[in-house]
């Protein structure tokens, strides 16, 4: 009982700080400087910078900054990586159970970070996670076994304080050097799954360090990780990253780079029109609705006949919208 | 020649009744059933065994080791194989097993691990901490394994007088002398 009132205290402290708090504008100094960094760069076609704001929640307002490595967008390329697999959207829960669960109360629950006034994107590591990794391993980390694994056990695994409690459990001490030589082995796999994916997962190759950084943060946070709430990082991005990230981490797995548009969809139902078709096809608010709610396809047979995408509620409005900017300012290639 | 033929049958039949061997069945108290635990003989006197070349296999499927129970002869190397979509890892804690430690892999790998001392080992994954199996490393290659309906069967024993023991994961262990002729019977009953 004591445990089940810590974590709704947790919560509540959690909640009322989130509501509370004003950090984004007691930032914003710091996101115009880094803003002009990171917007004006690429539209000039060089690498941009991101500043990251790292710190303990839940006083991340007193979190010190500092720019982070460079990095470079590129254009969403190639087939889905459903069609890659050989596997039919019909027959997978890839990309499409982000709102079959809640995250757990040990998780901070934050809504997006959304824009700054200097159109600057403020990602944490949950919306990292949100943008890559909710759609297939679902809010709560667990995954759809067996299509999709859980990620909790790797991330559980990466922890020496959760390898003695769990050998605790069995009645086995083990000495540090051999906890601390577990940890680290499965950390190391967890970067290589990260970096390489597995049978299922994609790559995701283009997450720069301070972005897995981050992640790897949100995930042990979600994995129940003693002391990864202090952990939690925060990044300053523009928006069309933000747009990249969801588009390659999400929409990628059952959208073609390119390929036929609506019409498509018209013509055989159940066919997914391509990411290059989308701002072609519909305006930005069309799109935005179609992601948060749902919307007819074109000439449905019933008026209700959204066709078989799933809804993605768990998305702002201005991350769709960086997603159709990205998708303009860098034409997806075959 | 009908006579002819029921007599190789009846000899056919009879063989492995009459090859050297123990069996019988080990009672295992308050548990679910009677398997998993491994019966062997403690010692042939003035006998040694060589390490076996053929290597024994523990995989990994659905994340359950298969098998549970793994008894291996002294000097045996045991292939740690990954059936699994996903990430194990394989490693004991037992110092009688050099607290082995196998690391991480992916489906497909196998990874191995030679038995050099007298053990019973609990083998884990640390990635999926649900997952548990046993190594028992015995000194004679005659032993064998129950069935959930407690039955056993060591096979080839040389005619002789034995120690003959049991060990299992969760309860204590029980061993009586045993006059091998033929197939001889043993019976246990192990508990807490």
């Amino acid at each position: 009982m004591d445990g089940e009132k810590d974590l709704r205290a947790r919560a509540e402290e959690r909640s009322s700080g989130a509501r509370g708090s004003h950090w984004l504008f007691r930032y914003r100094r710091l996101l115009q400087v880094a803003g002009c960094v990171g917007v004006c760069l690429p539209l000039a076609g060089v690498p941009f910078r991101a500043a990251a704001a790292v710190g303990a929640r839940p006083s991340r307002e007193e979190a010190p900054s500092h720019v982070i490595g460079g990095l470079r967008i590129t254009p969403v390329e190639g087939e889905s990586w459903l069609r890659h697999l050989g596997i039919p959207f019909v027959g997978s829960n890839m990309g499409r159970v982000g709102l079959w669960a809640s995250p757990p109360l040990n998780a901070s629950a934050q809504p997006s970070s959304g824009v700054g006034p200097d159109g600057e994107f403020l990602l944490s590591g949950a919306d990292l996670y949100r943008l890559n990794c909710r759609s297939c391993h679902k809010a709560d980390g667990a995954g759809v076994p067996p299509e999709i694994n859980s990620l909790i056990g790797p991330v559980q695994a990466t922890s020496p304080v959760m390898i003695r409690a769990q050998m605790k459990q069995r009645g086995i001490e083990l000495d540090a050097k051999t906890v601390n030589k577990l940890a680290s082995q499965a950390q190391t796999a967890l970067r290589a799954r990260l970096e390489n994916g597995g049978v299922k997962m994609p790559p995701f190759r283009h997450l720069t360090r301070e972005e897995v950084k981050a992640l790897l943060a949100y995930v042990e946070e979600l994995a129940g990780i003693p002391g990864a709430e202090r952990k939690q990082i925060w990044l300053s991005e523009p928006a069309a990253r933000v747009g990249e990230l969801l588009i390659k981490g999400t929409c990628h797995i059952c959208h073609e780079a390119t390929g036929p548009g609506l019409a498509i969809s018209v013509a055989m139902p159940g066919a997914i029109p391509s990411l290059a078709s989308l701002p072609r096809d519909r305006i930005r608010s069309e799109v935005i609705r179609k992601v948060r709610e749902g919307l007819s396809r074109p000439m449905p047979m019933m008026p209700s006949d959204r066709g078989e995408m799933p809804i993605f509620s768990e998305l702002e409005p201005a991350e769709v919208a960086a997603a159709y900017a990205y998708l303009v300012g860098y034409p997806p290639r075959p | 020649m009908k006579r002819f033929l029921c007599g190789v049958l009846f000899a056919l039949a009879t063989v492995p009744l009459l090859a050297g061997g123990i069996h019988g069945r080990v009672a295992c108290a308050g548990q679910s059933d009677n398997g998993g635990a491994v019966v062997y003989v403690a010692k042939v006197p003035g006998k040694t065994f060589p390490p076996p070349k053929d290597h024994a296999t523990m995989d990994q499927s659905n994340r359950v080791f298969l098998p549970h129970v793994l008894p291996v002869l002294v000097g045996t190397t045991v292939d740690f194989t990954n059936a699994d979509p996903y990430l194990h890892n394989v490693f004991s804690p037992e110092a009688c097993a050099d607290k082995f430690n196998l690391g991480t892999y992916p489906k497909g790998e196998k990874r191995s691990h030679t038995f050099r001392k007298e053990c019973f080992a609990p083998v884990l994954c640390i990635v999926h901490p649900e997952m548990e199996a046993f190594l028992a490393v015995l000194p004679t290659p005659y032993f064998g394994v129950t069935k959930p309906d407690g039955s056993y069967d060591v096979r080839d024993v040389p005619d002789g007088s034995y120690t003959v023991k049991v060990w299992h994961p969760k309860l204590k262990g029980s061993e009586k002398s045993v006059a091998v002729h033929g197939a001889t019977e043993a019976d246990f009953q192990i508990a807490r």
